[in-house]
Order: structure tokens, then C-alpha cells, then sequence
């Protein structure tokens, strides 16, 4: 990339240090809330840009198999879109027979301003409260660092608009959300 | 006419297209494909604008759960492939801004971009038309680039009939405005007119449909290859009229005995202000009667056989209101460009220049194609003009400017080719691009021209010449069916070999050998001109020679193209 090689920091490992046919040990670190909503009529949102997105396959993919009747609404970013589509395939095949109801794109390097999935957020925020409104659940995986909190700022911007603005009032009611289990975070 | 019930599904897409717009707007701003609606890959062909993809990707893109790497063609309409110094810069510009294999010069006299992605399709067609230029009708089923014999020696002729090919390609441009809406954010007319095509019609052509004007006695243009031809018939250096040629094609599919390459039969003599109705009358006939059920059976060529000539012409005298005059006798001395300098009647120079498959690139320790052009672009007082076998003229250089422009030719390593055979081969661009390649041809050349070239040179014919042509599938775009010796891929590495056309276009070859490798091709080859270098007769040419030794059975018309092909094959 760029010139320069440059390696997966696991799959690294596993090339440098084993051979076909080691054992290896490996945890599953639990996140028990990280949950789909117990109803399949739930609206979900699902914020995912870059590796983030690794769980939102299996939810779309359940919520199908399920034959759940709630929307599923992803948000997806990443570098470019010649590149980075991370699971491109699958999504246009979800979105073709509805299993993903909607897919919004922001891909940083694609033009001369740079783009992020919390943009996207702010460009649809009436209809993201539509949403929230009609009981969805929100989901956010990813980086920590700084998706994870610009994210968190723009879900209380858009919340703060049911109070004229106010922005104390929007984060009253993201709190409300998170203890409500409707806005559920895996971060890293 | 067809059977309404078995109409072919690109003729309801078009039907449906409301004049050639389709759902393009929305597919261009779909941001979750880099490609366009399936119907629209349709329509999109008569902008000029084809959906490819990188196939050397493919199967890395589909284990990484990616689409297609997704890329667009653009190719200009450019009749006589004329363009100014400035026009040349400008598209040299958009080639290195949005296309990431720069120009490329067509078979048919055009300029091509490849891997041009959606979001830049808009702006690259913007700066087309910003440079007096446009994309309409250079693919699709219409009328496509008029193409114009651009070296003749007699320069007052060739302004004559340049001026009508200019003249037939603007009488025959789709009418819709269509493209201007799509691309140029042209306004949409509330009172459309009621007849929006007046000789296409709603769903335009069954078929692509391919126009030529020849000046004798070079056959650069290869009018016999096209749907319709003018032939210019030049008295005392006036030019009086044309013999008009109709049903020549290319195309045939692979063991289809039933589709096949045919040269054009000569309908008779027009004179020029004739040369507009007439190719009115020779379309709206094949627009009528063509065979819009089976696409393989579409073309012009299948119509007049269906119909028969004499029916044919019957109603193309019909529609154009007069009567065919005799043909006048013609002489063709080959097909290939004339390259280096050639002095015109009066006075100016043209300079021929060979670009490997019209690719204009800088090769690294190589000739410099691009900078070489761009350069001389910005002094050249004449024109440019794409040939026919995808090089480049430099049209009416002053005797004065001659030495400057021969010194930027040289600075830049734009040398004549390696052989005569190399000038003259041809091949269409292929893979990695083209969706229908089933083999290398673009790529292929250079390797086969050196190992052909020095097989002559083994056997004693240094430099020897002969008509040599590659495609990557039987659709022929580099026209291989009058080729004395054509490869036509048939898989990676494989062809078929046909043999025995005439290097002047004037006979179509025949298959000798079927999906063969490419050490069998040079293979035989070897022996073949091992036996030409020991048996010819003096002055013949090697595709004759083939036929006379029986080698290869001469094919007389397009009907009995696959008659009388050896049971080895």
C-alpha cells in the first residue's frame, strides 16, 4: 500500500510464529449486550465503518433468516471505494432482496474533502429520528479513538434537534437510549 | 418485419428508453455500484460509453467479496478522425486526468478512454464537449463513426469528401437530446418534438452500422468491410462521384456456421450531391427489413442476402428516388496506412506515424508517443488525423515547419516500425479491458510480428510484407476477415488461424486451423513461408500463393466463408 508493505497485526503473527497444523489458543472476548433487540420488528441502525462493520454481517444475516419485519439501516466507511468496500457483494445482494433495507457510504479519500460515516449521520438526521423515534436500536463497532466519539456527538446533535438544539437535552436522551439497551457499543 | 412476440430484449430496452435515456441519471448516482442499471449498459452504448471491467481482477475482486473492478470505455465521434492541435491537446488532457490508460486510437478513425470510473464519466464528457467535441452514436445500434481515407495526396479531393463524411455523420446523429439532459445538464424541453427521430425512428437500428468513404487507390478505410461505403471516383483531379458499396461485416460468432464475414456489393455510382439521400435510403431500408429478433442475424450483410441484391437495391432506389448509374471501375493497391512523409498536391506535407495499436503512451526507453505528440501539438499550423489502422497523420505541415516538425519526431524517438509487417498488422484492444476477448490480441502484436518477421528473415524475405490481423474474439473489430494471415482468440493463448485474403481488402480469408496454441500458430507459419519463400511466383502475394498452392480454398463471398475448410482443421 503506498508503496511500502505493510502487515495485519494478527495475521502477522500467525504467519511469523506458526505453521499449518499448530494449535493455537484463542479467546472469545464476551460482550453480552452487543445484541440484536429481542423483536424482530425492532428498526436497527448499525454504525460500522472499517472492521467495524464484521459484526453487522450477522446481524443483516439473522434478521433475514429470521424473517424479521424491522428495518436495518448501515452505515459504512472507509478509505475507497474501488478498495475498501468491505463485503460490497453481499451488501448489494442484501440490499436487491431487502434483507438491508438502507446503505449510506463514506469513503475518506474518494474526493478532496474527507468523508466520515458521523457526516453521513448529521446529512440524514431527520429520518434517523424518525427512526429512533419509532423504537430503533442503535449499534456503533469500531474504533474507539475517534469514530466512536465523533460518532457519540453527532447521535446527541441529532437527538438535540427534538429540543430545539439543545445539546445537554440530546445527551440526557443518548443516556436514556444506552440504559434502555437502544444504543450499544463495540468499540476497541 | 419481426414478430412483435419475438423481438429481441434490446430492442424493449430501447422502446423503453424514452430516445436513448434510460435510467442513466439514477445509475450515476448510485453510490453503492461502480456500475449501471443492466438496461443501461444498453443504452449507454449510443453515448458512446461502454461498462468494462478489469478481467485480469476478477477472481482476486470475488474472493475479496468486491464487485467487479468497474471501469467505463468512452469513444468520440470524430468523422475522418480530424481534430485540431488544441482538440488533440484537450482530449490528450481528459485521457491522463480520467482515464487510466490515457488515448487510444480506434479502427474506426476515433479516440478512446479506458478505465474512465462512474463519478467521472460526467466531467470527462464535459471537457469532450468543451473541446467542440462528442461520444454520441460511436457505439450502439446506429450509425457509427463515419470514417474518411485521411492521406490521400490530393488535398482538394480530400477536403471534398471529408466534408461529406462530416456532412452524412451530422445527418445521421441520433436526434434525441438525450445526452445533452445526461450530460451536459441540458434542459429538459417541455415541448419535445413529435417526431424525435426522424430516420431512426424509435428503437433506431437493429444492429451497429458502419459508413466509409475510400479515396483510391489506398484501401485504409476498407470499404468493403462496411455497411456502406463511398468510393470516390476521381477524374483529372476532380472528384466526380462514388461507386456506393453495401452489406460488407466483420462479425460472426465461433461454430456458428450461420453468421459470417461479407464484403459489400457495389450497388452503382452517385454523384456527390446524391451521397446523403442515398445513404439515407441504404439505412432506412436496413432499418425496415433488418432482423430484429436475432442479433446475430442483424446486420445489413444478412438483410441484402435474405432480401437478395436485387431487391435490395430496388428499394434503396425506391426511398432515394433515382436510379443507381453504372459503377465506374475501381483499383485499390492496398489497405494499410501510408506512413512517414507524403508531399500533397499542393504543396503541404503529411507525415504518417506509427503508434503501436493507436496506444499513445510513452514507452520507458522507448519512443514518446504522448510527450512527442503534445509537444508538436503545440506547433503544428495543420491538423491531426486518426487513420484507419489506429495511427496518426500529421496533417498539412508547411514545407517551412517540415524540418521543425521532423526534429520533435526525432527528439522523441518516434521512429517508422521495426518491419513493414509490423507497420501493417492490427489488432483490437482485447483484454484486459473488453468484455468479449477470449484471448490476448492488443497485447499479443508486438510478439507475434517479431517471431513472423523473423521467419521471413530466416527464409530469406527480410522486410516482407503481408497483411497480418489479431482479435480477441470472431466479432473481427480489427477487421481480420480480409487478412491474408488472422488469429482470432479462441482461448488464453489460443486461436484460430484463417488464411488467404488479399492485402488490398478486396477477398475474404478462410479458416485453416481451429483453436490452435501460439507455438502451433508460428509453427505452421514456418512451414507455410518456408514453402512461399521456395514456390512463389515473382510479385505474388503470400495470401494468393496460399490459395494457388492449395493450401487454403479461396473464398469467393461471405456464404461460403465455411465451405471447403479442411478436415485437419
Amino acid at each position: 500500500m503506498d508503496g511500502t508493505a505493510r502487515h495485519g497485526a494478527v495475521s502477522r503473527a500467525v504467519v511469523d510464529q506458526f505453521e499449518e497444523g499448530d494449535e493455537i489458543e484463542v479467546f472469545v472476548e464476551p460482550n453480552t449486550r452487543f445484541r440484536l433487540p429481542e423483536h424482530g420488528d425492532t428498526d436497527v441502525i448499525m454504525i460500522g465503518p472499517g472492521t467495524g462493520v464484521a459484526p453487522f454481517r450477522s446481524f443483516v444475516e439473522h434478521r433475514a433468516a429470521q424473517e424479521a419485519t424491522g428495518r436495518n439501516w448501515l452505515f459504512f466507511g472507509d478509505r475507497t471505494f474501488s478498495e475498501d468496500f468491505l463485503y460490497q457483494s453481499e451488501w448489494q445482494a442484501h440490499l436487491r432482496d431487502g434483507a438491508l433495507t438502507r446503505i449510506d457510504l463514506a469513503f475518506s479519500r474518494d474526493q478532496q474533502e474527507k468523508v466520515y460515516v458521523q457526516d453521513r449521520l448529521r446529512e440524514h438526521a431527520a429520518e434517523l429520528l424518525e427512526w429512533i423515534e419509532g423504537g430503533a436500536a442503535i449499534y456503533v463497532c469500531g474504533d474507539a479513538g475517534a469514530m466512536a466519539p465523533d460518532v457519540h456527538a453527532a447521535l446527541i446533535e441529532i437527538l438535540a434537534a427534538r429540543h430545539d438544539g439543545d445539546l445537554d437535552a440530546g445527551a440526557t436522551d443518548l443516556e436514556t437510549l444506552r440504559r434502555e439497551r437502544r444504543y450499544l457499543r463495540d468499540v476497541y | 418485419m419481426a414478430d412483435k412476440d419475438t423481438l429481441s430484449p434490446v430492442e424493449g430496452i430501447k422502446t423503453r428508453s424514452r430516445h436513448l435515456r434510460g435510467t442513466l441519471e439514477e445509475s450515476l448516482v448510485d453510490p453503492v455500484t461502480g456500475a449501471i442499471a443492466d438496461d443501461d449498459t444498453q443504452v449507454s452504448k449510443f453515448h458512446g460509453i461502454y461498462q468494462q471491467d478489469d478481467r485480469d481482477r476478477r477472481a482476486e475482486r470475488q474472493r475479496q467479496k468486491l464487485e467487479p473492478a468497474y471501469s467505463f470505455m468512452i469513444r468520440g465521434r470524430l468523422p475522418g478522425g480530424r481534430c485540431t492541435p488544441e482538440q488533440w491537446l484537450a482530449i490528450e488532457a481528459l485521457g491522463e486526468q480520467y482515464a487510466s490508460t490515457g488515448v487510444r486510437i480506434t479502427t474506426r478513425q476515433a479516440f478512446q478512454f479506458h478505465g474512465v470510473v462512474k463519478g467521472t464519466l460526467k466531467p470527462t464528457i464535459q471537457g469532450i464537449d468543451q473541446a467542440l467535441l462528442d461520444t454520441i452514436a460511436a457505439c450502439g445500434d446506429v450509425n457509427r463513426n463515419v470514417m474518411c481515407s485521411p492521406n490521400p495526396a490530393l488535398s482538394s479531393v480530400h477536403r471534398e469528401v471529408d466534408a461529406l463524411a462530416g456532412a452524412l455523420s451530422a445527418h445521421l446523429t441520433p436526434q434525441t437530446r438525450a445526452y445533452h439532459e445526461i450530460w451536459l445538464d441540458g434542459e429538459k424541453l417541455t415541448d419535445a418534438p413529435e417526431v424525435v427521430e426522424p430516420i431512426y425512428g424509435d428503437t433506431y437500428l437493429p444492429r451497429k452500422f458502419k459508413t466509409g468513404f475510400v479515396i483510391p487507390p489506398q484501401n485504409d478505410v476498407d470499404v468493403y468491410t462496411q455497411d456502406l461505403g463511398f468510393i470516390a471516383i476521381v477524374e483529372q483531379g476532380a472528384l466526380i462521384g462514388f461507386n456506393v458499396t453495401a452489406g460488407g461485416g466483420m462479425g460472426s460468432t465461433h461454430g456458428d456456421k450461420k453468421t459470417f464475414p461479407r464484403l459489400a456489393d457495389t450497388l452503382g455510382f452517385v454523384t456527390p450531391d446524391q451521397v446523403l439521400d442515398a445513404a439515407t435510403a441504404v439505412v432506412t431500408t436496413q432499418r425496415d427489413f433488418g432482423n430484429r429478433s436475432d442479433r446475430k442475424n442483424a446486420r445489413l450483410k444478412y438483410t441484402i442476402e435474405s432480401m437478395g441484391l436485387p431487391a435490395f437495391r430496388e428499394q434503396v432506389e425506391t426511398r432515394q428516388g433515382f436510379a443507381f448509374a453504372p459503377a465506374r471501375e475501381v483499383q485499390f493497391n492496398e489497405s494499410g496506412d501510408h506512413l512517414g512523409w507524403v508531399e500533397a498536391e499542393d504543396g503541404v506535407w503529411h507525415f504518417g506515424l506509427f503508434i503501436p495499436s493507436g496506444r499513445v503512451r510513452d514507452h520507458a526507453q522507448g519512443p514518446q508517443y504522448q510527450t512527442g505528440l503534445i509537444e508538436i501539438a503545440k506547433v503544428h499550423q495543420g491538423e491531426f488525423r486518426m487513420t484507419p489502422n489506429q495511427n496518426l497523420i500529421i496533417a498539412g505541415v508547411r514545407v517551412e515547419d517540415k524540418a521543425r516538425v521532423a526534429g520533435l519526431l526525432a527528439a522523441h524517438g518516434l521512429a517508422q516500425p521495426t518491419s513493414s509487417l509490423a507497420a501493417g498488422a492490427m489488432a483490437c484492444v482485447a483484454l484486459p479491458t473488453c468484455a468479449l476477448a477470449m484471448a490476448d490480441a492488443e497485447r499479443f502484436l508486438p510478439e507475434l510480428t517479431d517471431e513472423v518477421s523473423a521467419l521471413f528473415t530466416r527464409h530469406g524475405l527480410p522486410d516482407q510484407n503481408l497483411s497480418m490481423r489479431v482479435t480477441g474474439c470472431p466479432n473481427g473489430c480489427a477487421r481480420p476477415f480480409v487478412a491474408e494471415v488472422a488469429l482470432v482468440g479462441k482461448a488464453p493463448r489460443h486461436y484460430n488461424l484463417y488464411l488467404g485474403g488479399r492485402h488490398n481488402g478486396t477477398r475474404l480469408n478462410k479458416l485453416y486451423r481451429e483453436n490452435i496454441s501460439v507455438e502451433r500458430v508460428l509453427e505452421i507459419l514456418d512451414g507455410l513461408i518456408a514453402s512461399y519463400a521456395n514456390n512463389r511466383r515473382e510479385g505474388e502475394a503470400f495470401g494468393d500463393f496460399c490459395i494457388r498452392s492449395g493450401v487454403i480454398a479461396e473464398t469467393t463471398a461471405g456464404p461460403n466463408f465455411h465451405d471447403s475448410v479442411s478436415d485437419a482443421a
